[in-house]
């Protein structure tokens, strides 16, 4: 370090408060490791000793900065007054390394970390000391070297998260890993056969997926949950029907639908879904499929988390420095497979699919219900099925739904990661809100208040502002005339799906609603 | 001396954190935190420091083995795997009550049960002749990879069970559990002179299975 007259003592103290501060962020973790050593050991695995080693380390190294500082004091030795500029680097250097090597965050390792970094500064401190005697240039370009990097990362994010505010894009969206890899747990197996059709190889209940060529008919991406996924041969899933229907109709309003379904997910999973794999596919328009039975009642496991603030900054999946180049990479790759197989789809179209699943006419005879409702046989336990029912009118219909915020959000951020490509939602209601006798036995047994039709009472109000398209089936199932036993039979027996009379008053409704959309667009 | 002082005062620190683990009650107040890493830690915390006084952890430790995006299921697991032989009952009524309960949680229990052993068998058949009966399945499971330990307990189920259909559940069991189930072959050839058909043939299946022949006879 160049020699220079003696520092003042307010920049002696400054150095010697971080120094200080520092050594009680080590002390600090050092307790909270102690006191947690227990689950550690079990948590961290053949990680526990490093880490006790590299705290030990940051103790040493902050005592022994301390000490060095004293004594540089005690002999006026001249300062370099660098212990901000280099407390900043040593805090870029803990958040570039904490996002690489912690995944996902949790409290506890981020205050473990900082014990660590406070000790990486300690040492840092002592090192350019020792530099700055031996080799005064080396310690100037070391300093200016680490800090411009760090800084210069740092300020990439921020532009980044700048750009993406100004300029909404798919590409800049921050779904989350988790999401991502409820979606990967979730989906089914590729060629999973399903009522005797194949999943494709993505996992989708649905014939190959593949990047829209020029000249095809309208593209119309469907998201959604176990509804999507169906409980009903292929041939009669709604988002089959759908583009049965536009084939009847004129050739400008054809459609070709792709369904993107898994059960078990919801809001936080459908924009996931939407940024990865439906806009790859480069859709006409976007359909989501909105369960209010349980898509309004998620346990928002992201949202409710404490520190969301430092979650935006240290948890890897935030981040657009580290999700960037990802996505880059995986959707070129995406676009890329797609392209590919448009290709072979192309030269294959004038044969049709060769999917070697069940026709039309050989589904309706291995499962005959898809033609009489009557004889479905139960899914569930009469018991087990009232108390799911029960369950989710407690939820949504005597309260306000708790994840109702939760899905507003969602559903406008997927608005925006869209971008251009219009986005519509479909309502599908619990099937307590359309048999009468399920909504009595539900209310005898609620023991509270409930309004009936409360989800969509409130979800209504709020698309109504929101810009977004959408179609209620509530309204159109009630109208469905019940059967012979005054039931209308819309949902499998004791299952909570739709059934194939179900599926058909859905792909009707969507057909006109669809229609619409896409002339409007056009 | 004064070199002494840099380094005692830290290593005194360092001293008097490795002697201070959290207690009991400081753990078991984090197990309903919010965050449910910090709840997961703390289960897992209070099942290794005192598996006999952690009962109020092995809920947490189920719901933790759910939550994938905690990152901890597979430690969750283990910490239930440490405490729950101590507490067999909840065990138990946490696999009756929950009927849609997910494979990973279902496949821990059943293999903290057979963890168990002989301590979780009689509380494991009398549950399976109450409310268990719906988790035949499961139940009748875990007894045959316990295996020896459950003979006697079956035995007594298939001479005492309220009603045939237990009989003939334990006849089957004791069957499946082969050689292992000789003691129990009085009690098969009483239940084999049995008035009701199907525990007549259950128990005759069984004797064969224990036996090792494949011939009715």
């Amino acid at each position: 370090m160049k020699a220079t007259p003696s520092t003042s003592w307010p920049q002696r103290f400054g150095t010697f408060a971080l120094l200080l501060l520092a050594l009680a962020f080590v002390l600090r973790s050092f307790a909270l490791f102690s006191a947690n050593a227990l689950p550690l050991q079990l948590v961290l695995g053949s990680s526990y000793w490093p880490l006790a080693a590299g705290l030990l380390c940051a103790l040493i190294a902050g005592v022994l900065a301390l000490r060095a500082e004293w004594r540089r004091a005690q002999s006026g030795e001249a300062q370099a007054l660098a212990s901000l500029r280099w407390g900043c680097t040593a805090l870029i250097a803990g958040w570039l390394g904490f996002l690489f090597l912690v995944d996902p965050f949790q409290r506890l390792w981020f205050d473990l970390g900082l014990g660590l970094v406070a000790g990486g500064y300690s040492a840092f401190v002592l090192l350019m000391g020792i530099l700055g005697r031996r080799s005064p240039r080396a310690a100037f370009c070391v300093d200016l070297v680490s800090f411009s990097l760090l800084a210069g990362l740092l300020g990439l994010e921020v532009s980044l998260r700048a750009w993406a505010g100004a300029y909404p894009s798919p590409m800049f969206a921050r779904v989350g890993g988790g999401p991502s890899e409820l979606v990967q747990r979730f989906r089914c197996k590729p060629g999973e056969v399903r009522f005797g059709f194949p999943c494709n190889s993505a996992g989708y209940y649905d014939e190959e997926f593949y990047r829209k060529q020029p000249g095809e008919p309208t593209r119309v991406v469907s998201i959604g949950d176990s509804f999507s996924v169906g409980t009903v041969p292929h041939a009669w899933h709604y988002t089959t029907l759908l583009e049965e229907q536009s084939a009847l109709s004129q050739e400008r309003s054809r459609l070709r639908v792709d369904n993107l379904g898994v059960a078990g997910i919801g809001p936080r999973e459908y924009l996931s879904l939407l940024v990865e794999e439906a806009l790859p596919l480069d859709p006409d328009l976007i359909l989501i499929s909105l369960f209010v039975g349980n898509d309004l009642s998620v346990e928002d496991v992201l949202g409710d988390l404490p520190d969301s603030g430092l979650r935006a900054w240290l948890q890897r999946d935030q981040v657009l420095l580290a999700v960037f180049p990802d996505r880059v990479r995986r959707l070129q790759k995406e676009q890329a497979r797609l392209s590919g197989r448009a290709a072979s789809q192309a030269r294959g179209a004038a044969g049709g699919d060769a999917q070697p699943s069940m026709d039309r006419s050989a589904a309706s005879q291995a499962f005959p219900w898809v033609l009489d409702p009557l004889l479905e046989e139960p899914s569930l336990a009469p018991e087990t099925f009232h108390n799911i029912e029960l369950g989710r009118a407690l939820e949504i219909c005597a309260q306000d739904p708790p994840s109702l915020q939760l899905m507003k959000d969602c559903l406008l951020q997927a608005k925006r990661a869209a971008g251009d490509v219009p986005l519509a939602v479909m309502l599908i209601p619990d099937e307590f809100q359309v048999e009468q006798e399920l909504w009595d036995s539900i209310s005898a047994s609620a023991k509270r208040p409930l309004e009936r039709d409360r989800p969509q009472r409130l979800l209504m109000a709020w698309f109504a502002t929101s810009g977004l398209p959408v179609l209620d089936l509530l309204p159109v199932l009630r109208d469905v005339p019940p059967l012979k036993d005054g039931k209308r039979h819309l949902y499998h027996a004791f299952d909570t799906h739709f059934n194939a009379r179900g599926n058909e008053a859905a792909a009707k409704a969507l057909h006109s609603f669809l229609r619409k959309l896409v002339d409007a667009a056009r | 001396m004064r070199l002494r002082l840099y380094f005692f005062i830290p290593a005194l620190w360092l001293f008097v954190c490795a002697s201070c683990g959290k207690t009991n009650a400081e753990w078991e107040s984090q197990l309903t935190d919010r965050d449910p890493f910090v709840a997961g830690v703390a289960a897992i915390g209070l099942s290794l420091q005192d598996p006999a006084g952690a009962r109020a952890a092995i809920p947490v430790l189920l719901a933790t083995i759910d939550r994938s995006e905690v990152g901890l299921q597979a430690q969750a697991a283990e910490a239930l795997f440490r405490v729950g032989p101590q507490h067999v009952d909840l065990l138990l009524e946490n696999l009756v009550v929950d009927e849609l309960m997910s494979f990973d949680r279902l496949g821990t229990i059943k293999n903290t049960l057979v963890g168990a052993g002989p301590r979780a068998v009689q509380q494991i058949v009398g549950c399976l002749a109450g409310p268990g009966r719906q988790k035949a399945g499961d139940l009748g499971q875990v007894l045959l990879e316990i295996g020896e330990p459950s003979v006697v307990p079956l035995i007594n189920l298939l001479e005492q069970a309220p009603d045939n259909k237990l009989k003939n559940y334990a006849a089957f069991l004791l069957g499946n559990l082969g050689p292992r189930s000789r003691p129990a072959l009085p009690a098969l050839q009483r239940a084999s002179a049995s008035e009701d058909l199907e525990l007549r043939a259950a128990a005759k299946r069984a004797i064969a299975q224990i036996q090792g022949r494949t011939s009715n006879g």
